[in-house]
């Protein structure tokens, strides 16, 4: 499934990234990468971008990049 | 005493700023947000028999990034001229500081590690075993904590006395260790140079080199670090179930809630507008008369100067300098520490993240609200932070827009403005009142600015993919008093200075302008009249167009200078109250139309000479500084003209 259908609360494993270089290497600093256990924290009131939290850090990306991320629950 | 140098490393927001302040006493300010450090910061300390030189490097994730200040950090390491490197990781985020270390370690063996925040890391139910990391390692690792200062002294100890390097081997996969291997034989380059040399494409003429260079990708490199971190951490890091910060907990709820988020934003703004416009009266007025009561005895004692000399320097410099600092001094040192509090607090992110999709539509990102609220403090401080923005071309957005939020310059003509012409009673229900309707205004520059940004986006500039990954770091408390002040030393006193050096010799022009005759009128009135239909069209007059254009260095001296245009004085003069202000404008058919017109024409206008100045400065193009000063003037033209109409209706 992707990443952006995560309910809040929500748990996944990255399995693929379909991202530019750029995002990937910004998304790979905040630990996002194949293997990861990624958790929807919350979103903002106009529903993107959506927080997520890998191990301790919590961080922010828009529905439209979490969308070419693929998870399995 | 021998001397030796040492360098800071780390991720963004691991506390490094904070733990290089505490060893050096400097003090530079800390925030909670990335990206604060932008050059290399350096101090002395003395420890014992050695004088260290400490380097505070920008934060980054790797030595591979991509953003300018990244590469400064990356550049001096892997230049590896220093006796030694501390790299500074997060001890309730160590799988992603490991990275760095790692990196680190493939450049320099001279390696001190710092797990920072371990107290928060101990609160949150992170255990870490940190004599098995250093046996993995081989190399030192101390815990610390900036906040409680613990691990200082310990840190210090084993700076002067490490003197061993790390013996610890790296391993990548095989065709890379065989490229190292080759880097290492034949240029003595160290794993980390080696890399570096096979991604920036550098003038070597090696044939194995280009080999390598079509073999490894970025992504090899990268893959290879994190599959290292994996093994090392996972034995290293218990997390027992971990617990959020309660903090944390209630304000991501209420800041990612449909119903409380932006009232809650609107309410802090408003907080913050209104203590800076209540609290800032008194210390305004106190000021005022202690400066103008140095005006006689400085007279007296400056009496021997001839009058064409003196009273140019003391009623036009001098008393513009005065009414400038003394109208624009409290409001700031009220602002600036209010706005760093909440900044160190964490808050800032969050409002980034709440408010990226209208920022989206328009084209940039949530970032830009950032930019925004520094601009509420000043123009060019925001224009400043627009370097955060992830692109070029959303930058240029933030930067083009920023003019729309008005500056402490110009809240305190706006607030006696309202409260003249809007608010009838001065208690504090009043202030509530001014505090509302000023917000009020924010809000329509904030529409403008959203308008300004989609439409320059549209039109003017290239299309660039859209990009927004924010990190939203957990909520610390803030060190009060050291946030105050870092904020007033330099925020506040950075922007005051600014402000003198240029009301200074405005207020001689003023002054000059204002008394050299040429038949029968001074050349302010000639202006005046000249400008006067012109005025009439927006709803204005000339004396108001001609005070905007006199505030250009300035914008504290709109009022000041408008009085002196409607008495047809010689000098800048106080009114006794708002009440008398208040009569010489309706004496000079001021209308309400004429004050709201005023106000949006504060709102909209060319920005400051400083703010000016800074965008010459930040994008280097004349064409953007004059779409700088000609966007906001024609709005502003436009908005006049449109409320003059509806009013002739009426």
């Amino acid at each position: 499934m992707k990443c952006s259908e995560l309910q809040i609360g929500e748990k996944g494993v990255v399995k693929n990234i379909w991202l530019d270089e750029v995002k990937k290497a910004k998304l790979f600093h905040l630990g996002l990468v194949k293997g990861a256990l990624i958790t929807c924290k919350f979103k903002s009131p106009f529903k993107t971008p959506i927080a997520y939290q890998i191990n301790g850090c919590v961080f922010a990306m828009r529905d439209t990049d979490a969308s070419c991320i693929e998870v399995e629950k | 005493m021998k001397k030796r140098v040492a360098c800071l490393i780390g991720n963004p927001n691991v506390g490094k700023s904070s733990l290089f302040n505490m060893l050096t006493g400097s003090m530079q300010h800390t925030g909670n947000w990335t990206g604060k450090t932008v050059a290399n910061e350096k101090a002395i300390v003395e420890y014992k028999d050695t004088i260290w030189e400490l380097v505070d490097l920008p934060g980054t994730y790797s030595l591979m990034g991509e953003s300018a200040e990244e590469k400064v950090a990356s550049a001096f390491v892997l230049k590896n001229a220093y006796d030694v490197a501390i790299v500074v990781a997060d001890a309730t985020n160590l799988e992603r500081s490991m990275e760095i270390i790692l990196e680190v370690l493939d450049v320099t063996k001279k390696v001190i590690i710092c797990l920072n925040l371990i107290d928060e890391a101990h609160k949150r139910n992170i255990i870490i075993d940190d004599k098995k990391l250093a046996t993995i390692l081989k190399c030192p690792i101390i815990l610390t904590s900036a906040k409680e200062k613990k691990g200082l002294k310990e840190l210090l100890e084993t700076m002067n006395t490490y003197q061993s390097s790390s013996s610890y081997q790296s391993k990548h996969p095989e065709c890379m260790e065989r490229f190292y291997k080759y880097m290492q034989n034949k240029y003595h380059f160290s794993k980390g140079q080696s890399w570096h040399i096979l991604e920036t494409n550098s003038s070597f003429q090696d044939e194995v080199i280009s080999f390598y260079q079509k073999m490894i990708s970025k992504e090899m490199i990268r893959e290879s670090y994190h599959e290292m971190n994996k093994n090392i951490v996972k034995d290293i890091i218990i997390r027992k179930g971990e617990k959020e910060k309660k903090e944390d907990k209630i304000w991501n709820f209420l800041f990612s809630n449909r119903l409380t988020s932006i009232p809650l934003l609107l309410i802090f703004l408003f907080i913050i507008l209104w203590l800076t416009i209540y609290l800032s009266n008194i210390p305004s007025e106190l000021l005022f008369s202690f400066f103008s009561f140095l005006e006689k005895p400085l007279n007296n004692i400056l009496s021997f100067l001839p009058s064409w000399l003196l009273n140019p320097l003391l009623y036009g410099g001098y008393r513009t300098l005065y009414w400038v600092v003394s109208v624009m001094l409290p409001p700031m040192l009220i602002f600036f520490p209010l706005f760093s509090l909440l900044e160190d607090y964490g808050l800032l992110p969050r409002i980034a993240f709440n408010l990226d999709k209208p920022f989206q539509k328009c084209g940039s990102c949530g970032k830009q609200s950032l930019t925004m609220c520094m601009g509420l403090g000043c123009n060019a401080v925001g224009v400043t932070g627009a370097r955060i923005m992830e692109n070029k071309k959303m930058r240029l957005l933030a930067i083009l827009t920023n003019v729309f939020m008005p500056c402490n310059g110009r809240f305190p003509a706006m607030i006696s403005m309202i409260s003249m012409f809007f608010i009838k009673d001065s208690s504090i229900v009043g202030s509530l009142m001014s505090a509302l309707i000023l917000l009020g205004i924010i809000l329509l520059g904030i529409a403008l600015t959203f308008f300004v940004t989609w439409l320059l986006n549209k039109c003017l500039l290239k299309e660039e993919k859209p990009i927004f990954i924010l990190e939203l770091p957990s909520f610390r408390k803030p060190k009060i008093w050291r946030t105050i002040y870092f904020s007033i030393k330099e925020k506040a006193l950075h922007v005051l200075k600014r402000a003198m050096i240029i009301s200074f010799p405005t207020g001689i022009i003023i002054f000059l302008l204002a008394n050299i005759k040429v038949a029968n009128a001074s050349l302010l009135q000639h202006a005046c009249l000249f400008l006067n239909d012109f005025g009439l069209i927006l709803g204005l007059d000339g004396a108001i167009i001609l005070a905007f254009l006199l505030g250009l260095p300035a914008n504290e001296i709109v009022i000041p200078v408008l009085l002196l245009l409607y008495n047809g004085s010689s000098m800048l003069t106080d009114y006794e109250s708002l009440q008398s202000l208040k009569n010489i404008l309706l004496m000079h058919n001021w209308t309400i139309l004429t004050a709201i017109n005023f106000l949006i024409f504060s709102l909209c206008h060319f920005p400051c000479a400083t703010t000016l100045l800074t965008i010459k400065k930040e994008t280097n193009s004349s064409f953007y500084l004059f779409l700088s000063f000609v966007i906001p003037t024609i709005i502003g033209i436009c908005l006049c003209f449109i409320t003059t109409f509806l009013f002739s209706f009426k």
